[in-house]
């Protein structure tokens, strides 16, 4: 009978063990920063002073009186905006690429992910440089095709700067890429089949199949790339440090230089909150939205 | 239980406990813990056993000297210390966070406002004073003290000396024919005579290399503090400076940028930060750069060979040349450092021991202590031109600013205002009353702490 239990015991609790590393990883790194983030954000915490409660007055500061917080949210949702949508559709147009049956499409794959593994480090930095520079490659190009054309700095000027910082997302779109091959991969023949017998063209097919099919994973990695989006820092520290006129000044750019520059790192984590609440409200907005969009098989 | 399931388990029990320490902050030595390690040490006589950490910013040369001094400090003493190097990028804010966490390196190179910046947080260095260790006969006192005390306590001591110096590249001069060499002491509105005339005659060289960060500290501010004379940011958090003198900076700065002085800011912005990056003056087509003297090995690549450094310009009817000189870079101990005492072992030999000095060179810039300018220059270490510079600018010094000069936050509005200027955002009058305004927030905010 105790042989019994311990049986029952071992078998509910042996998955438990092998979940520990990652359980001691959540509640350490997420989990507690998270509860303590949230701690800071009603004081005025700078990491190095002995800090005291100071109410709401951090949330109220930055809808009162904050000048940049207004033109950090316009560039982060413009950011997401012009970056959302193209990494969705190039990651969705490349993964239909991929799911060709050809020899050495393997390699294709690796290709098309390693500018994620790139990220944003610094050889990207010089990378984008040279391509968006006055003398860069992009104005050589547009140059080389329209005689008048009159070069400038795509990175230095207001208008185009964001644009630029988006593309090296939109450039980044190797993990919905992949998740995409998976999701096309699972789409059953005998559906094509059975459209073909009806004689759908490959439009039909593509808008009739394997667009509902996907449905789940396109919400999925819109859901998922909204929040990285949102969130999003790297690309505008290291092209522009939030320049040209603080057009691309993103939210989180705002956050870390609060947090890490000017040490007010309980206002930083206030304006964290903000931020996690704007997010929970899209993510919410979509699932809402997506609802008779996304087609689920059970 | 199959022998593979132990396994994992065991696998993952050693994981969990690996992430465990991990995220354990490292334990900062109680004092009696930091005792025992002292008379351990006294009673074998030497330094063995002990490891000391230390962090510093820097280029290739300097990490590649500071190693090499270390290499032969352990050599000497049996003191093992681990260098930290890195650029400044990112330097201060990965420091305190350390010091938050209790995992600050034993010896650490500060900029000096920092030290004033820190104090107000808490109390993280030891005071030099406190023991007697340091070979203070070798400093000169009035500077070490003036720049590396708070209140009354010596919180660090001054590695290098350092001014703002306008630097000339030779070979363009020779080329175009500027009238520019050591003796020249030009006033702002000479800068812009002379670089119109360079223009004209060379309209694809650029006259004044520049990026934002460098147009606000070295000639924005010097502008306005040579009309205000003083403090940039008064010890009780006011400004000397008046709207009208700000306006004129702003104006002149744009001045510049309207004749083709300087490149127009959006072809800087992608080098903002890395100035000696820009290709302009990596390819050797600029004329003058403003900048820290102690930039001077940074400014030196294949096609930058020869550099001499002269005068900043000076407004005309100037009370005060704005000429900032300070230490390039200060040494501080961190009171929770498992030996004090071996740090200031090691700080004591590094800045005055003749084979320590030789080893490093000119890699701080010019040392602060004299015995070690003279060591330098008799051995050929020291570069004349950087000497130069150092000797201009200390020369030619303005009232010696204090630790909140460049605070972060005041520097990051200022530079934006400028930057909106540039772009024709805002006119220089406009710009002039938004930073009045928009400093106001963060001085209280500095009188409140």
């Amino acid at each position: 009978m105790q042989n019994n239990n311990w049986k029952k015991w071992k078998r509910k609790y042996t998955g438990m063990f092998y979940l520990t590393p990652w359980i001691i990883g959540f509640l350490a790194f997420q989990l507690y920063p998270l509860v303590m983030s949230f701690l800071y954000s009603f004081t005025d915490f700078t990491m190095l002073n002995d800090y005291k409660f100071v109410g709401l007055q951090n949330y109220i500061k930055i809808f009162t009186n904050d000048r940049l917080f207004l033109k950090s949210m316009k560039a982060t949702f413009m950011y997401v905006a012009i970056a959302l949508p193209l990494k969705m559709i190039i990651s969705l147009f490349i993964a239909g690429l991929l799911n060709q049956k050809l020899k050495g499409i393997s390699i294709f794959k690796v290709v098309y992910y390693l500018p994620s593994i790139f990220g944003g480090s610094v050889a990207i930095t010089i990378l984008w440089r040279f391509i968006f520079m006055k003398t860069g490659l992009l104005n050589t190009l547009i140059g080389a095709l329209f005689s008048g054309y009159k070069a400038f700095d795509w990175i230095g000027s207001p208008k185009t700067s964001l644009p630029v910082i988006s593309l090296l997302q939109v450039w980044q779109f190797g993990s919905s890429m992949v998740l995409f091959l998976a999701g096309l991969k699972q789409v059953p023949d005998s559906l094509y089949e059975a459209a073909d017998i009806d004689g759908a063209n490959a439009v039909q097919k593509y808008f009739r199949i394997t667009l509902p099919m996907l449905s789940p994973i396109i919400l999925f990695n819109l859901v998922m790339q909204m929040i990285q989006l949102f969130q999003d820092f790297t690309a505008a520290f290291v092209i522009t440090g939030g320049g040209a006129l603080k057009e691309t000044y993103l939210y989180g750019l705002m956050l870390y230089e609060n947090g890490f520059r000017y040490f007010k790192m309980g206002y930083a984590s206030a304006q964290s909150w903000v931020l996690f609440v704007i997010i929970i409200l899209f993510t919410f907005a979509i699932f809402r939205l997506s609802d008779g969009l996304v087609h689920y098989e059970d | 239980m199959s022998k593979k399931k132990w396994m994992a388990l065991l696998l993952a029990g050693v994981v969990s406990a690996s992430a465990l320490a991990g995220c354990g902050n490292q334990q900062t030595k109680t004092p009696e813990a930091a005792g025992e390690t002292q008379e351990q040490d006294s009673a074998e006589g030497s330094g063995r056993n002990v490891n000391l950490r230390f962090c510093w910013w820097g280029s290739d040369t300097r990490h590649e000297k500071t190693l090499e001094a270390l290499a032969k400090y352990e050599e000497l003493t049996g003191v093992h210390i681990e260098g930290e190097y890195s650029t400044i990028s990112s330097y201060y804010e990965k420091l305190v966070t350390q010091l938050a966490g209790g995992t600050a390196p034993d010896i650490v190179q500060l900029d000096y406002p920092w030290i004033t910046e820190l104090a107000a947080q808490g109390d993280f260095f030891i005071n030099m004073e406190d023991y007697d260790i340091i070979d203070f006969s070798k400093f000169d006192m009035d500077y070490t003290k003036g720049w590396c005390s708070e209140g009354n306590k010596l919180a660090a001591l001054p590695m290098a000396q350092n001014g703002f110096t306008l630097f000339y590249n030779r070979d363009v001069v020779k080329e175009t024919g500027l009238a520019v060499d050591e003796s020249t002491e030009w006033t702002w509105d000479d800068m812009i005579a002379e670089g119109e005339k360079f223009k004209a005659a060379n309209p694809d060289k650029v006259f004044l290399h520049s990026d934002l960060h460098t147009l606000e500290k070295n000639v924005f501010k010097p502008y306005v503090l040579q009309q205000c004379g003083g403090q940039w940011i008064n010890d009780d958090f006011t400004v000397n400076f008046t709207e009208e003198q700000l306006a004129k900076a702003y104006s002149y700065l744009l001045e510049l940028e309207e004749k083709g002085l300087i490149q127009p800011l959006e072809e800087t912005m992608a080098y903002n930060g890395n100035i000696d990056q820009n290709p302009v003056w990596a390819n050797g087509e600029a004329a003058l750069l403003i900048r820290w003297a102690s930039d001077y090995p940074s400014l030196i690549n294949d096609n930058v060979q020869d550099i001499g450094c002269c005068r900043l310009p000076v407004l005309e009817d100037a009370g005060d040349t704005g000429i900032n000189c300070k230490p390039s870079m200060v040494l501080a101990i961190n009171k929770d450092s498992v030996s004090v005492e071996e740090c200031l072992k090691f700080a004591n030999w590094m800045m005055t021991d003749e084979e320590a000095i030789k080893i490093l060179g000119d890699c701080r810039g010019v040392p602060a202590t004299a015995e070690a300018r003279t060591i330098l220059e008799e051995n050929d270490l020291l570069n004349p031109d950087l000497k130069t510079g150092i000797e201009i600018a200390s020369a030619n010094a303005g009232t010696a600013q204090n630790g909140y000069h460049d605070n972060s936050e005041i520097t990051s509005i200022s530079t934006e205002i400028l930057s909106r200027v540039l772009y024709r955002d805002l006119t220089p009058e406009e710009a002039a009353q938004e930073l009045m305004n928009t400093i106001e927030e963060p001085l209280a905010a500095l009188a409140g702490n």
